[in-house]
């Protein structure tokens, strides 16, 4: 296979002399939604801010291992972390937006990146992202509004808009849904839909019905280790491990 | 993909089990509950009238504070003046009127015996001690009217100078009996005025009470500050920065740490002489000067700064770092764009709490000759000069009846001062403030 966004070969991650993530490889594709499930603490999330190399803000972090985007080793030394992160972006747990306008927060981005030249530009990419965000409808009179104002999906969606703002070949989200209702998650899950096939999306997640929901490909692990990785519909319906049979119906996690 | 279904357990068997035995319902109406019940309201009350006490006792301290200097000081920004009739033409200055327009005309009164013809002006006009009913500096009131009206050189006219230090307390109901009785004797004439008095408002200190003024240890303490708020603030935004965001945690960070926040408790007098060894001794900078003085409270201010302005970094959320480093940020960018301006609101109230200390500051400004006797302001940063603290100081040390409303009255000045300066930090904080 020669298509794969990311691929990680051997990855550990170490928080000082803690091993959090024991030799896990996996590919990332561009037509694919792929979730990570497992239960709380097996380092999911941890690997999935390697990806983008946030874990570097945790000083006693490492990373062993070969983590490559488009082929290039995200941490070899002519690796521009900052150019990292507008092309792997990335959606956090508790909805995070900037306390600025709807506006500033998605203009935020394309600014210190120089993305837009003029006004027009700007105000084009910010209505763009906004469209794909399944946002703009909802704010388009307010856009000197807070964004903290929003509602907590509105925001959950804001912060994604301005994401693809920087216009990223990879979005990374880290259980996006966990502090959402059940409606504002069906909307979420919707503009996951709709941005496939765009970005090469990766989701970590709590909740299996959802990994079911939006994926193509699911990755279980367990205590760091990645136990399975497949089609999501193999593993829900025909798990190879007992144990990652035993997570899904809800014997333990 | 719906041969396995997720999420159905078997229910708890234990958890629908009954207690082995019944279970008896708590009686809240027994003695012992309802006195209980008692003492936590009683112990509620007791403890917010206790506040309550508190509050109105400081707000009663301070009412008295502001109250009493403002009643004693009040009359220190007016003088008394007396009418006093003087004839230009029969004293004849030998000086032509064309020179009163001229850049050296002061020097020119001075020298053509102005002083002198006052002072006989106010001989003929109230008797042999006449002359010492007027301030020293009523010639200088003279001179500016002159000034002003070259014609008046030829003629005769009328012209309110300020009284003695005597008189103008008896004036003002608190003199010596002597000054007493010459008041009400020119009382009966009619010669007595009141006015705002421009020699406190624009003049620097002086030995006689009348002549003092107000306005050369407010420019000395307005340098000073500024002095003090350009090197403080950013020197302690930055450190607060550097040391929350960029900095390792280790051994050393920690020991910087405590050696910040005792800084910050070290008497101020010790930071007076480090000023006067580093800055006078070693540095042979000019004694008695605001960028000294300034110098040396920046020293004092910027624990201060460095604490506050850490707290308020600490409490700018993660998320806020995240989301931005998220999407690119550099880490720069992180600070200028996103914790600088969310933790600004916090880093200017420990910078007021700073400067306002910086403000009433003496012990170290003694230490680096701020105390010295200065009858001119000070034109700039070099030149020696005295803040309002240390001129309170000074006059509250003067034996003159006359000073004692002049101290009451920079005291004032001091504390509108310190208002103002405070109301433009917390504008600014509103200004800067977010909200969530």
């Amino acid at each position: 296979m020669t298509n794969h966004k990311m691929t990680a070969r051997d990855v550990s991650v170490y928080y000082g002399q803690k091993r959090a993530i024991d030799n896990v490889s996996i590919d990332v594709d561009m037509d694919n939604v792929t979730a990570f499930i497992g239960p709380s603490g097996c380092g999911k999330s941890t690997f999935l801010r390697t990806l983008n190399r946030m874990n570097d803000t945790v000083a006693s972090a490492r990373v062993e291992g070969k983590i490559e985007l488009d082929g290039h080793d995200i941490y070899s030394p002519d690796m521009d972390v900052v150019q990292l992160r507008a092309r792997v972006g990335m959606v956090f747990q508790k909805p995070n937006p900037f306390p600025k306008s709807i506006y500033e927060n998605v203009a935020y981005g394309p600014r210190i990146h120089g993305l837009a030249g003029a006004k027009s530009d700007l105000d084009q990419i910010v209505e763009k992202s906004l469209r794909r965000a399944g946002l703009w409808d909802e704010v388009k009179d307010r856009l000197t509004d807070s964004g903290t104002a929003l509602s907590g999906g509105q925001q959950q969606r804001l912060c994604i808009a301005r994401a693809i703002a920087v216009d990223p070949e990879v979005i990374l989200m880290d259980e996006p849904c966990s502090a959402l209702d059940p409606i504002a998650t069906a909307k979420i899950e919707e503009l996951i839909h709709e941005l496939r096939g765009r970005y090469a999306i990766v989701i970590v997640t709590h909740n299996m019905q959802q990994a079911a929901r939006v994926s193509q490909r699911t990755a279980f692990f367990h205590l760091g280790t990645l136990v399975e990785y497949g089609d999501t519909s193999a593993i829900f319906t025909n798990p190879r491990e007992e144990r990652t049979k035993d997570y899904i119906t809800g014997r333990y996690g | 993909m719906n041969s396995v279904t997720p999420f159905i357990g078997t229910p708890d068997a234990t958890a629908s089990a009954k207690p082995a035995t019944a279970r008896v319902p708590t009686d809240w109406t027994t003695k012992a509950m309802q006195s209980r019940i008692r003492r936590r309201y009683a112990a509620e009350r007791r403890f917010r009238l206790a506040g309550l006490a508190a509050v109105w006792l400081s707000a009663g301290f301070l009412a008295f504070l502001l109250s009493s200097m403002l009643w004693q000081g009040a009359s220190g920004f007016v003088e008394t003046r007396v009418a006093l009739p003087i004839d230009f033409a029969a004293a004849a200055l030998p000086i032509e009127p064309a020179r009163l327009t001229s850049r050296g005309a002061d020097l020119a009164l001075a020298s053509a015996g102005l002083e002198g013809a006052v002072d006989s002006a106010a001989t003929r006009a109230f008797g042999k001690d006449g002359e010492g009913l007027l301030s020293d500096g009523a010639w200088v009131t003279v001179r500016d009217a002159l000034k002003a009206d070259p014609g008046l050189l030829s003629r005769k006219t009328v012209i309110a100078v300020p009284v003695a230090s005597p008189v103008d307390m008896a004036a003002k109901g608190d003199g010596p009996p002597e000054a007493e009785a010459v008041v009400a004797r020119l009382k009966a004439r009619g010669v007595l005025t009141r006015g705002l008095s421009m020699t406190f408002l624009t003049t620097a200190d002086s030995t006689d009470a009348t002549r003092v003024g107000i306005w050369g240890a407010f420019k000395g303490s307005l340098l000073t500050m500024i002095v003090t708020l350009l090197l403080a603030f950013p020197i302690g935004v930055l450190s607060a920065l550097y040391l929350e965001e960029y900095a390792p945690k280790n051994r050393w960070t920690d020991l910087i740490e405590v050696s910040i926040n005792n800084l910050a408790a070290v008497p101020s007098i010790i930071f007076g002489l480090l000023g006067l060894a580093v800055f006078l001794g070693t540095f042979g900078m000019p004694r008695s000067a605001p960028l000294v003085g300034g110098l040396t409270l920046a020293l004092m201010t910027m624990p201060v700064i460095v604490i506050a302005g850490r707290n308020a970094i600490k409490a700018v959320p993660p998320s806020i770092r995240d989301a931005a480093l998220g999407i690119g940020a550099s880490p720069v960018q992180v600070v200028f764009h996103h914790v600088l301006p969310l933790a600004l609101p916090g880093i200017l109230t420990g910078t007021i709490i700073g400067m306002a200390r910086a403000l009433g500051e003496t012990a170290p400004l003694l230490m680096i000759g701020m105390r010295a006797f200065i009858a001119a302001p000070p034109s700039g940063l070099r030149d020696p000069a005295t803040v309002l603290p240390v001129q309170i100081f000074l006059w509250s040390d003067q034996v003159s009846r006359g000073f004692i409303e002049k101290t009451s009255a920079a005291i004032i000045v001091l504390l509108v001062f310190l208002l103002a300066m405070n109301g433009v930090a917390i504008y600014l904080r509103n200004k800067f403030e977010t909200r969530w």
